[in-house]
């Protein structure tokens, strides 16, 4: 029997958020009805450290939001794994002395544009919050990551961006705003765009050393490009080595695959070992084969490393998974590029 | 073609020909010249071991490293020259592979969608 060692946690901490952005895809705000009480905060950092988990990423909503925040976090590091947050750093400034104190391996946080671009997607008067925050974690030296989701809103915002994240010393992040919870269909990224964004990544690297602009796509940048770097993918990681956690104890795969179907069971009824070696769970990517593959995929001679790309993006946009659509190798396929 | 078409898809972007050029050549780097080179450190590494166990009397398993060659094998003064020399060799070859695995590692990201890019990976 195959053993799958968990090694990353993204934890929903909370659903309350002082924010309301048009590409949300938990549609946060609110918080859940029954989210986890303190208590129960501390018994999942056990199981997840009793798993070998490694990195816990608290995110939300907007984590800080939650009054226990520092210590579940503090619970976190005692137990030895990596603490992160994801925050959207608008009311940062009020505990950055505590986060400072945490040490945590990395914050990301969410700048989706120039000043225009950025209050349009996350509100008024929020823009200047963040880059505050950005300043406040780079002068205590934690590190930062610049996470910027790009929709049709902020695409034409990337080349004014590298100029201020480059000042900053942070890294930066780039992902594809995806069609759930707030975020419409209509504002979604092209094909051709998201390869323009692409080419804007791999440009970029090109163009600075590493180390003075670490500039990643995340895990829906890909797969088996003719022309672009884009690295081997191995299929997605949700229920291989990552889990997501809802804030009232769901264990999903991934947050962002948005879909109450996917949820594999609650650390209010199992224990999170149990849930993760149950041999039904996360099927759709322990229990892969070519039958599971889509038609954008089903034909491709590297569906069976690449598993269909990114179930997140495949799932939102297709509505099944192992069929995503946004894929280097497909566009370059459709398009003149492999001419 | 696919230059001309690559160009248009990421000009909004500011991404150039000169761009389009750079990448293509990155890319090349990091798919043949990289390991190429992997592999020639490779086998320079498993020749000077194997040379340098052989200098030590052919005691030792050929790919054994020059270093353990040198503590086990050499009597003679000279041959404990020459294997300084092979360690030498071996470890500008290590630093060198290592940086160009370094580098071909730093080629391409990637972080969980959802989670956070760090740089300690």
């Amino acid at each position: 029997m195959v053993r799958y060692q968990l090694q990353c946690a993204v934890w929903e901490f909370t659903l309350r958020c002082n924010l309301r952005c048009s590409h949300c895809g938990s549609s946060a705000g609110i918080p859940r009805p029954d989210e986890l009480t303190t208590k129960e905060c501390f018994k999942l950092c056990e199981e997840l450290a009793e798993s070998g988990c490694e990195d816990a990423c608290l995110m939300g909503g907007e984590p800080f939001l939650r009054e226990d925040w520092f210590s579940v976090a503090q619970c976190i590091k005692a137990l030895g794994m990596n603490l992160n947050f994801v925050s959207n750093g608008t009311i940062m400034d009020q505990y950055i002395d505590k986060i400072a104190w945490l040490r945590p391996k990395v914050i990301g946080v969410s700048l989706d544009g120039t000043e225009e671009s950025h209050e349009v997607i996350r509100g008024k008067g929020n823009f200047k919050k963040t880059l505050g925050a950005i300043d406040a974690l780079r002068e205590r030296g934690i590190q930062t990551t610049a996470i910027t989701t790009v929709s049709k809103v902020n695409l034409r915002d990337l080349p004014k961006m590298e100029e201020l994240l480059l000042k900053k010393g942070v890294n930066w992040q780039i992902q594809v705003a995806m069609p759930f919870g707030n975020f419409s269909r209509e504002q979604m990224l092209s094909k051709e765009e998201f390869y323009a964004t692409a080419l804007f990544i791999a440009k970029e690297r090109t163009r600075h050393r590493f180390e003075d602009l670490p500039l990643v796509g995340a895990d829906c940048y890909g797969y088996y490009s003719k022309f672009l770097p884009d690295g081997e993918w191995k299929g997605c990681k949700a229920g291989m080595t990552a889990i997501g956690i809802t804030s009232d104890g769901g264990v999903v795969g991934c947050l962002a695959m948005g879909n109450d179907r996917f949820v594999e069971g609650s650390v209010r009824d199992k224990s999170l070992r149990e849930i993760w070696e149950n041999p039904g769970s996360f099927a759709y990517n322990r229990k892969f084969d070519a039958t599971k593959l889509g038609p954008n995929c089903g034909d491709c001679k590297h569906s069976a490393k690449c598993k269909g790309g990114c179930s997140a993006m495949s799932y939102t946009t297709t509505e099944r998974l192992h069929n995503d659509p946004y894929c280097f190798h497909s566009i370059e396929r459709e398009t003149a590029l492999r001419r | 073609m696919a230059n001309k078409k690559l160009e248009e898809v990421g000009k909004e972007l500011g991404v150039s020909e000169k761009d389009i050029t750079r990448i293509r050549r990155q890319r090349l780097k990091a798919r043949l010249f990289y390991p190429i080179l992997g592999a020639i450190i490779v086998a320079c590494f498993s020749g000077l071991g194997y040379m340098a166990s052989e200098s030590g009397g052919g005691s030792g398993y050929p790919y054994a490293t020059p270093g353990l060659a040198l503590v086990t094998g050499p009597r003679r003064k000279e041959e404990g020259f020459r294997s300084f020399i092979f360690i030498l060799v071996t470890a500008l070859l290590s630093i060198a592979g290592f940086v160009a695995g370094y580098k071909a590692g730093h080629h391409h990201g990637g972080s969980a969608m959802y989670h956070v890019f760090s740089r300690q990976r």
